[in-house]
């Protein structure tokens, strides 16, 4: 009874279950709720207990034996609303591991009924997308846990429980999970940023269920500090205060509708520094095409942006346009097909500071790529072809193989364009890159290549001009080959080859060669074309060895030259043996550390003689001490070395050929004992263009065999870069010559050295340096003489600016009382005054020459002897004087002309006592002549020296006699003057011996001395006197003598009791007025 | 006893002195050829672009994860420092740029065989997402990334032919 009434319950419970699971659909779960990765239900079974509870239980539900799925939305009040007393279970399912599994478990919660067990509970799991119907079963008492495997896919699990007590069984409703809603949900994908031309960043991601998403950035030194921005309802975000140059990572994660949060998107790196709108841009010729470039750099303004056209041309500024601070904007217009890239540059000093993004702009068309293309023949013909197109441009190298003729390609190719996408077209093997150039091998030479350029953008590409190429027709042969030269006699360069085995059509040919003399830079001569394989060349000379190269050409049609063959030198023909060797001479440098000696013959070419008979190189012939003998060989050399170990050598050059060495040969003897002395002198003479030597010959030698003359070239050219040796030049001459003329570039220092050579060896060399004179020495010295000149000049002017400045300084001379009664606007009256400028002292080095004053001093020996009796004594004062009873013979003509000096031309005059005449006499055959003008600071002069306190003998005015030139004495002596007057000075004080000086003018009448001077005497004894003024002492002169113009003085001895300062005006007025 | 220790302390110091060769002039001579090869290539390479002279591409402040006047610090830095250059190369077109990558493979080649013999510990490349993310980034500018890798190398080149003695160093 009881059992029946069980399973009736069952029954309707099952039925209600049915319906209720009609009800429910699998997306919303199927009872169950989705939560934190987990599918969760409750699940509450009624099952049949002892009669007093199933009384119960009936009475008020009438639910027996059923199990009900708990509200997921209202747990709580599900239950109150129903009340089952039965067992409930807990039912939870998640993934396992990675998503391979589900696994669910049902655990039964709350206390448990004593009258229910034993029970069983029984899991069931499904796969309702599996046709196989995949199910599978775990039970346990109180709890079960079972797995399915989902096999890596999202799937819908049913899940059933069954629970059996006391033989019973109770159901659950058939529940189902849909796998999908368990997972955590895809993060956002397809993180981008796309900036507006208004320069706004905006960052972009793609998301099944835009809800609500998160975007955090940071940058790479704040990775633990990110930025996170809330977004809801949109997929993009604008992020406009980002700096440039930074590197950020930025992340997405979204919720789905179960609240989900997705895993952080994989990072997206980027960083802002400029951004072009749009990066790339397709255009048509002649179209305008507006690019943008925002500067992210805040630092940057779009009003200095500089627009670079391929990284190579500025675009004009006329072309440029800023839409705001960050925004510069280019139009320009699109010209030809092709590819062009655009950068947007910020001045940065003189340069322009790039970023590494740039614009590209293609122009739809066919752009001329320049392909040129050259084959090549040999076991694998190929063509290597180049074109010429920016760098910029990443392009590819297409190809297509014809059958036909270029000519019938050409005509039928213009609507067959679509068949360059077929399979024939094949791309450069290589891959071209950023090559420019592509090779192909394994071609066809007689087929038809059509070849073009392909640049691709992100969306299109352009394509170049098709080249059509038959590689026949630009075939570069291989060079001729097994090439043979000879040099004939009858100057004939006799050349032949062999032609290249392919191509197989007609060639011709090119030969080029060069005389092989030693030199490093070789002269190629280019002669042909040859149509048949072999030349003949007509030479200016003979016996010249040739160095030979061919190269070949496709004779009719196009082509390219082959490279130029292998280098022949051709083989000189002779039919005999040379007959001279070369001269020769040699530099001899020592090494002391070693003890020996580099020696370094320098040979002459050989002269061209027989042709039958040339010179194909030469053998250096030694004998060494000991009669040892080697020899070497060696080419047509210039320069031959070797050691010496200086002992006797001798070495003999020989011209040979194949035929045998020549017969007649110089040699040289090197010595190291002393040489032979055999040059008497060596002179040179010299002219512009040529140096003339010669030399003479000790005539106890023997006559030498012959002379040479050697010196160094100076032309240092740099960029020959020549030795010493190099640079050394000799030339031999005859035995019997005496002199020699060599005309050439000489620099006017070469240093000739002359050495005579004897049949045992060298003589004694001699040298003779050249000392030409340098044109631009003299064209210097000319040129210092006129500078010189126009100094002179200035300086003259100057002085004479100089006195008239000095004037206007001068005190008024109608106050002192000297000045009485004188007249200074006479011209006379000044110069009498002034006769010494200032300068003399100021600047005594630049004093105009002025004629200060003159004295002239005649010796008259019988005028001396008949005026005996008329002399007096100039001065009483002077010790001299006064102790002399002789008359002084003395005559002083001074006379200064401008000519002479520069200076101030001052004279004066020792008066020399008569009653030395031997003295005198001495003095006037010694110093006669002498004139030491305008010299203050000369060492003083014998005159001075001797004649301390000379005297003037008034007789000798008396008697003068100017027809004695012989006695005739002028010693103006400035030396003199400076002596005397510290003696005097020094007198003055101490009331020492008298001087006198004259200042004595000059063009005076014989007659007028004689007379003037006996005046001037008595008038000086009286009158004489000096006066101060202003602090300048000047001599009083004689008013007589004054105001005659005369110059003649005369010195009252008594007048030096004043302070005469030493300095030389103050003389020039003293007059002497001979009694 | 005390003999043992003697001789097998001088056996280990042998050993130790046979396990650490001393970098030879040949290393240095051919690390200097290839630098020079490359320096010269690259040079040659980036002329044909033909950029105006008053151009400054990638100032060195910009893209670190090209290295740029990075010190050299012993051989495992200039390895590091290659490996970096070697994944710009690999990411640029083929074309001159394919010879460059075998001259420097050759060149890391030589170190990484002499880090080897010297026992250096190899260092890991740090910054490998920034750079992949960098190429990434401006695989489209690969002309302007391939001058300024290229000036950037050429500069470590010089850099290396200079300081041929850290070859001495791990």
């Amino acid at each position: 009874m009881m059992s029946l009434f069980i399973s009736l319950t069952l029954l309707v419970n099952f039925s209600i279950i049915s319906q209720g699971l009609a009800t429910l659909s699998p997306s919303d779960g199927s009872g169950g709720v989705y939560e934190d990765l987990k599918w969760t239900a409750q699940l509450c079974c009624q099952v049949p207990l002892d009669q007093i509870v199933r009384s119960q239980l009936a009475a008020t539900s009438g639910l027996l034996g059923q199990c009900q799925l708990i509200n997921h939305t209202k747990p709580e009040s599900s239950r109150k609303s129903h009340p089952l007393s039965g067992k409930c279970f807990d039912i939870s399912c998640l993934f396992e591991g990675e998503r391979a599994n589900l696994i669910c478990n049902a655990k039964s919660h709350g206390a448990a009924l004593p009258a229910v067990s034993p029970q069983q509970l029984v899991l069931e799991m499904g796969l309702l997308s599996n046709e196989t119907n995949h199910t599978t079963q775990c039970a346990g008492e109180d709890t079960a846990t079972c797995s399915i495997s989902l096999h890596g896919n999202d799937a819908i699990v049913s899940l059933s429980i069954s629970l059996y007590v006391n033989g019973t069984t109770a159901m659950s409703p058939k529940m189902q999970i849909n796998t999908y809603d368990l997972r955590t949900p895809e993060p956002p994908v397809n993180l981008h940023y796309n900036v507006t031309t208004e320069g706004e960043v905006i960052f972009r991601w793609s998301y099944t269920q835009p809800d609500s998403c998160e975007v955090r950035y940071s940058t790479n030194s704040s990775r633990h500090q990110c930025e996170v921005v809330k977004i809801k309802g949109r997929s993009w975000v604008h992020l406009n205060e980002l700096n440039s140059g930074i590197r950020y990572t930025v992340q997405v994660r979204c919720q789905n509708s179960f609240n989900y949060w997705s895993e952080w998107s994989q990072p997206f790196y980027f960083t802002l520094d400029v951004s072009y709108i749009p990066a790339e841009v397709f255009s048509t010729p002649g179209s305008d095409v507006t690019l943008y470039a925002v500067f992210h750099n805040r630092s940057w303004s779009a009003s200095n942006a500089v627009w670079m056209l391929n990284g190579q041309v500025k675009i004009p500024e006329s072309q440029y346009r800023v839409i705001n601070e960050r925004v510069s904007a280019v139009t320009l217009q699109a010209t030809s097909p092709g590819f062009d890239s655009l950068m947007c540059c910020h001045p940065w000093g003189e340069r322009f500071k790039c970023t590494i993004a740039y614009a590209k702009m293609y122009t739809e068309g066919m752009f001329n790529a320049d392909i040129t293309c050259q084959s090549k023949n040999s076991k694998v013909d190929t063509m290597t072809c180049e074109w010429n197109k920016s760098a910029w441009a990443e392009v590819r190298f297409l190809y297509r193989q014809y059958k036909s003729m270029c000519e019938d390609v050409l005509k039928m190719d213009n609507n067959e364009d679509a068949e360059e996408f077929s399979a024939s077209v094949k791309e450069c093997p290589y891959g071209a890159g950023d090559h420019r150039e592509c090779t192909l091998s394994n071609l066809s030479l007689f087929s038809c290549y059509k070849i073009w350029l392909e640049v691709e953008g992100g969306r299109g590409k352009v394509r170049s001009l098709p080249v059509y190429v038959a590689p026949i027709d630009y075939v570069k042969p291989s060079p001729p080959s097994d090439l043979e030269a000879i040099t004939l006699p009858n100057k004939t360069l006799n050349v032949r080859w062999g032609r290249p085995p392919l191509p197989v059509y007609d060639m011709q040919y090119e030969l080029r060669f060069s005389a092989l003399r030693g030199m490093a830079n070789m002269h190629w001569e280019v002669i042909g074309p040859f149509l048949e394989p072999q030349a003949e060349i007509f030479l200016e000379e003979s016996c010249v060895q040739y160095k030979v190269e061919v190269r070949c050409k496709r004779l009719n049609g196009s082509g390219f030259w082959s490279n130029w063959s292998k280098s022949r030198s051709s083989v000189v023909y002779n039919r005999k043996a040379p007959e001279k060797g070369p001269d020769f001479w040699r530099i001899i440098q020592e090494d002391p550390v070693r003890n020996v000696s580099n020696v370094t013959l320098i040979l002459q070419p050989v002269e061209a003689g027989d042709p039958n008979s040339c010179a194909e190189g030469l053998v250096i012939v030694h004998h060494a001490a000991g009669g040892v003998v080697w020899s070497n060989e060696t080419s047509l050399v210039p320069f031959y070395s070797f050691l010496w170990r200086r002992e006797t050598h001798t070495v003999s050059v020989m011209s040979r050929n194949s035929l045998g060495v020549s017969t007649w040969n110089s040699n040289i003897t090197l010595l190291h004992q002393p040489k032979r002395r055999s040059v008497r002198s060596f002179s040179m003479a010299a002219n512009a263009s040529c140096v003339h030597l010669s030399w003479t010959l000790l005539s106890d030698q023997p006559m030498p065999q012959s002379f040479v003359i050697e010196w160094l070239d100076l032309n240092e050219d740099p960029e020959q870069n020549r030795s010493s040796t190099e640079r050394t030049q000799w030339v031999r001459v005859q035995p019997n010559a005496r002199d020699l003329c060599l005309c050439r570039r000489f620099y006017g220092s070469e240093k000739f050295t002359l050495c005579p050579v004897f049949v045992d060896g060298e003589g004694e060399s001699v040298q003779c340096t050249a000392t030409r004179g340098d044109p631009a020495a003299y064209m210097l010295l000319m040129i210092i003489m006129f500078l010189s000149i126009v100094l002179f000049i200035t300086l003259m002017m100057s002085q004479n600016q100089m006195k008239k400045l000095m004037w206007k300084n001068i005190p008024n001379p109608y106050n002192c009382s000297w000045a009485k009664g004188m007249d200074f606007r006479q011209i006379e009256t000044m110069e009498n005054l002034f006769l010494h400028p200032e300068g003399l002292t100021a600047c005594p080095l630049l004093l105009v020459s002025e004629r200060i004053c003159e004295v002239e001093i005649i010796d008259k020996p019988q005028t001396l002897e008949c005026g005996k009796d008329n002399t007096k004594r100039t001065s009483t004062s002077s010790p001299l004087l006064g102790d002399s009873s002789e008359p002084l013979s003395l005559e002083a003509s001074a006379s200064a002309t401008p000519e002479t000096s520069g200076q101030s031309s001052v004279m004066y005059s020792t008066i020399l006592l008569s009653d030395r005449p031997g003295l005198l006499r001495k003095q006037q055959e010694s110093l006669s002549s002498s004139r030491d003008e305008g010299n203050f600071s000369a060492n003083n002069s014998d005159i001075s020296g001797s004649f301390p306190g000379g005297l003037w003998d008034l007789e000798n005015h008396v008697c003068s006699d100017s027809g004695n030139p012989r006695h005739s004495s002028l010693y103006n002596s400035v030396e003199e003057l400076s002596e005397t007057s510290e003696y005097e000075a020094s007198e003055s004080t101490g009331g020492g011996k008298d001087l006198y000086y004259l200042a004595v003018n000059e063009k005076e009448e014989e007659k007028d001395e004689e007379s003037e001077s006996e005046e001037a005497q008595d008038e000086r004894d009286e009158n004489e006197e000096f006066q101060l003024c202003k602090g300048e002492i000047v001599m009083k002169a004689d008013t007589k003598r004054q105001s005659e113009g005369n110059n003649y003085t005369s010195i009252d001895s008594n007048t030096t009791s004043h302070s005469i300062p030493l300095y030389l005006p103050q003389f020039q007025t003293e007059s002497i007025n001979p009694p | 006893m005390h003999s043992a220790l003697v001789y097998t302390c001088i056996l280990c110091m042998l050993s130790l002195g046979c396990s650490i060769p001393v970098p030879s002039d040949t290393l240095k001579n051919m690390v200097k050829l290839q630098a020079e090869t490359i320096n010269s290539r690259i040079q040659e390479h980036n002329e044909k672009l033909k950029l105006s002279p008053k151009l400054l591409i990638g100032d060195p402040e910009l893209y670190p994860e090209v290295p740029a006047d990075k010190p050299i610090q012993g051989l495992a830095s200039i390895v590091d420092t290659l490996t970096i250059f070697q994944k710009v190369l690999h990411s640029l077109p083929k074309g001159h740029v394919s010879q460059l990558h075998t001259d420097v493979s050759t060149l890391q080649g030589y170190l990484v065989d002499r880090m080897s013999s010297m026992r250096c510990p190899l260092r890991k490349t740090a910054n490998e997402k920034s750079l992949e993310a960098f190429l990434k980034d401006n695989a489209t500018h690969h002309i302007t990334v391939g001058y300024m890798a290229l000036d950037r190398l050429q500069k470590f080149m010089q850099q290396l032919t200079v300081s041929l003695d850290q070859l001495k160093t791990c």
